[in-house]
């Protein structure tokens, strides 16, 4: 066991953190809380942050050569990545670029490596993950969209929900059931779409926080290419866990964005007051404040330790699990502290003047039920700890 | 960070799980609780300063090990595995408080006994009812004929009983000061306390009138501050690790139960309800591994996070290992309610590491001090 004291991860750290003040991009909603889907004004200055950002390496450095990375799997730089990102509180890159870069560079052909992942780099595509449905949602590999083979071309029917950017988006990831006469898991393909295809119907969703981030989807006769399958026909649930995995792990990493929050309802303690004295002084707010901080550093620290086990090969399959559930529901307290803090004020939301940092806990704390149902609800990845990790026997399944 | 252990380390880790299965394993720990005098086996006392247990920390040149604080973290875990009596943590704590000290005859004349294990050494700090840090400390000494003279009383002191040395943590003049004082000195008296952990022997030591000679003092006021606050660091170090061991150990036989016990027509450890224990109990075990293991490495390296790492691991794990015990008896239902079972022995033992060396009050606090200093 040793501390990492490595000077070249903390030159690059300080490289990171100066690259992205320089750069930071200006928006009119990028100061809300929770992971957004942007105001159509923001987008271009997201296209070009996103540009910037793989130019520099900090993203997609892993990526093969040919493809513009080092080809360097450096798991430690990129945590340096995104414990920089989210202490800046700027947005990573839009979209579900990445995740659907993961699955090309894996499951792709050359020319659809050719034809998407240069766009994703410069920012010109932004991507949806077309998974989640009205019926499917944890249970992912139940998806009814169907895609029925017409000659060169698939035709989708059907409905997607809980798409984020889908209403920004050049092309959609998607999954949809090529064979419904085979177990479940075995009779989906991925494709890669056009979101601008004849037949698809994006509808922007108004959720709990009032905002449209999420879209429903909808399939009528919408041919695409036979070209556009991702790996083979019937193995999509390959190529879609092969990202999924990529998407969990990023959501651990995520600690460093709970301390920043415990800090600001600390310094908000100091202001607010609790009687006639600072809530800060209050013994009972101290004792929830201290919990708090704990439980954010041993996010961080929970992080590291994963990190370490992956690196060391004694990761298992429910480190990246456990990290995101512990991340989500102590975002969850962290955020009904800070809102519990305003007292009477805690009722007003960011439509009223007086409301205390424009409402952003008031955002926070309503967008951080969407953190313990995404990526996999948190009874969802209780059952794989328990499984997978632990060893115990599965649910009985009707099938 | 590398959290990976060394080669040394896995075969001392080894070797340990080995001799306390074979000499010490929970049958025996039984045997020892229900005699109320013997505490801990000095056999297996004696086998472990074999391993080099307390010479760890201690410098090649008093004959120590020349080991660190983690190599100390990775034996009390062991201990915790199978809830152990003994004085390990607390023999550490004085072997590094002399260590540490400006007395440097001490180090010599002290330091290879005590890496031995032949002289057996206890820290008595903490008072009845006051919390686990300096503030609880009402113990007294006074300047008496070239020597100190204390007066006051003691709790929840590991093995006094078989301890040969003693440190006592006093105020001289209101300062915190640091004695050793010898277990036979007349006016010193240990009784054996009753505990909710029934497999560690802790005592009360009543201080009425001790007079100790001038060379007693290992700590003057002044820098007796920050070596009391170090020792307190290791100790909740060395306490974590200890749970961690618990932990592991209770969720081992835990899944291990929920995978053959029957109830419904199928196991236990199929039904959600059960499941969803289980994994949240693997992730405050990882969680509380993450954090404890970085204090030690942080008190090891005397990082500038180094109290705050110590504060953040002693919290959360002590509250979340006592946790994990207590969901464990409900997965283990009727059977783990009985005292044949050994779920309590670890339940009781989780429990007390939750107050031994400050609990989650004290560190809530000292963090959110913390915090309000920094954004204050």
């Amino acid at each position: 066991m040793k501390l990492d004291h490595d000077a070249e991860i903390g030159r690059f750290r300080a490289e990171v953190r100066s690259f992205i003040e320089a750069h930071r991009p200006v928006g009119q909603a990028l100061h809300k809380a929770g992971v957004r889907a942007p105001d159509p004004d923001d987008i271009p200055a997201l296209r070009k942050w996103t540009a910037q950002v793989f130019d520099a390496g900090y993203f997609g450095g892993d990526w093969p050569v040919e493809w513009g990375g080092t080809g360097a799997q450096d798991p430690l730089r990129a945590t340096v990545v995104g414990e920089e990102i989210a202490r800046a509180r700027v947005p990573a890159p839009l979209g579900a670029g990445l995740l659907a870069a993961m699955s090309l560079i894996h499951f792709g052909r050359q020319e659809q490596k050719q034809r998407y992942l240069p766009r994703i780099r410069t920012g010109e595509d932004i991507w949806c993950q077309l998974f989640s449905e009205p019926g499917a949602g944890s249970d992912l590999a139940s998806l009814q969209t169907r895609a029925r083979r017409d000659g060169d071309c698939f035709v989708i029917n059907g409905q997607k929900v809980w798409t984020t950017n889908g209403h920004h988006a050049e092309r959609g990831y998607l999954l949809a059931r090529t064979n419904p006469d085979v177990p479940k898991h075995a009779g989906i393909t991925a494709f890669a779409i056009d979101m601008d295809s004849s037949g698809i119907d994006v509808r922007p969703l108004r959720e709990i926080t009032g905002t449209s981030d999420f879209n429903e989807v909808f399939f009528d006769d919408v041919r695409i290419p036979a070209e556009n399958v991702i790996g083979a026909v019937d193995r999509g649930w390959e190529v879609a866990t092969t990202s999924l995995v990529h998407e969990r792990s990023g959501v651990g990493t995520a600690g460093v964005v709970l301390l920043r929050a415990v800090t600001d309802a600390a310094r908000m303690a100091g202001i607010l007051h609790r009687g006639e004295r600072p809530a800060i002084e209050n013994d009972a707010i101290r004792q929830v404040l201290g919990r708090l901080y704990a439980a954010a550093r041993v996010n961080i620290l929970l992080g590291q330790y994963n990190l370490s086990r992956a690196l060391t090969g004694s990761a298992d399959a429910g480190d990246a699990p456990l990290a995101k559930i512990l991340y989500s529901e102590t975002n969850l307290a962290v955020c009904e502290f800070g809102l519990g803090l305003q007292g009477t004020d805690s009722l007003l939301t960011e439509d009223d003047p007086k409301a205390i940092g424009n409402g952003w806990w008031q955002d926070a704390f309503l967008y951080a039920r969407a953190l313990t149902i995404a990526g996999g609800a948190n009874e969802v990845l209780r059952n794989i700890i328990a499984e997978r990790a632990l060893g115990l026997p599965k649910e009985p399944r009707v099938s | 960070m590398d959290f990976s252990l060394s080669d040394e380390q896995e075969l001392l880790v080894r070797s340990t799980r080995q001799l306390l299965t074979r000499d010490s394993p929970i049958s025996r720990v039984r045997e020892l609780a229900d005699k109320a005098e013997q505490g801990f086996d000095p056999r297996v006392w004696e086998k472990g300063g074999d391993l080099g247990w307390p010479a760890l920390p201690i410098p090649t040149e008093y004959g120590g090990l020349d080991g660190d604080l983690v190599d100390v973290a990775l034996i009390t875990k062991e201990h915790g595995r199978t809830v152990q009596p003994g004085p390990l943590v607390s023999h550490v704590l004085v072997a590094l408080a002399i260590l540490r000290s400006t007395r440097d005859d001490l180090r010599s004349r002290l330091l290879p006994d005590l890496a031995t294990g032949e002289t057996v050494a206890t820290w008595a700090f903490a008072e009845p009812g006051q919390a686990w840090d300096a503030g609880g400390v009402h113990t007294e000494a006074v300047e008496h004929s070239g020597g100190f003279r204390l007066n006051g009383v003691k709790t929840a002191v590991q093995d006094a009983g078989h301890a040969r040395l003693i440190l006592v943590t006093a105020l001289l003049d209101g300062e915190l000061a640091q004695f050793l004082v010898d277990a036979g000195a007349p006016g010193l008296t240990v009784r054996r306390q009753r505990t909710i952990d029934v497999t560690r022997r802790l005592d009360e030591v009543v201080l009425v009138d001790v007079v100790v000679p001038a060379s007693a003092l290992l700590n003057a006021p002044g820098p007796a501050d920050s070596a009391v606050a170090y020792q307190l660091r290791c100790g909740a170090v060395l306490i974590s690790a200890e749970s961690l061991g618990v932990g592991e150990r209770v969720l081992d036989m835990t899944v291990d139960y929920a995978k053959v016990r029957t109830q419904f027509g199928r196991p236990i450890g199929s039904f959600q309800a059960v499941k969803h224990k289980c994994a949240t109990m693997r992730m405050g075990l990882q969680a509380s591994s993450a954090a404890t293991y970085y204090a030690a490495m942080a008190v090891t390296s005397d990082t500038r996070d180094a109290e705050e790492a110590v504060a953040v691991a002693k919290a959360y794990t002590s509250q979340t290992i006592a946790d994990l015990t207590s969901e464990a008896l409900q997965v283990h239902g009727g059977i783990g309610f009985t005292w044949e079972h050994d779920l309590h022995l670890y339940h009781r033992r989780a429990k007390a590491n939750q107050v031994l060396f400050g609990d989650p009050f004290l560190y809530h606090e000292r963090l959110a001090a913390m915090l309000a200093s920094s954004v204050g």
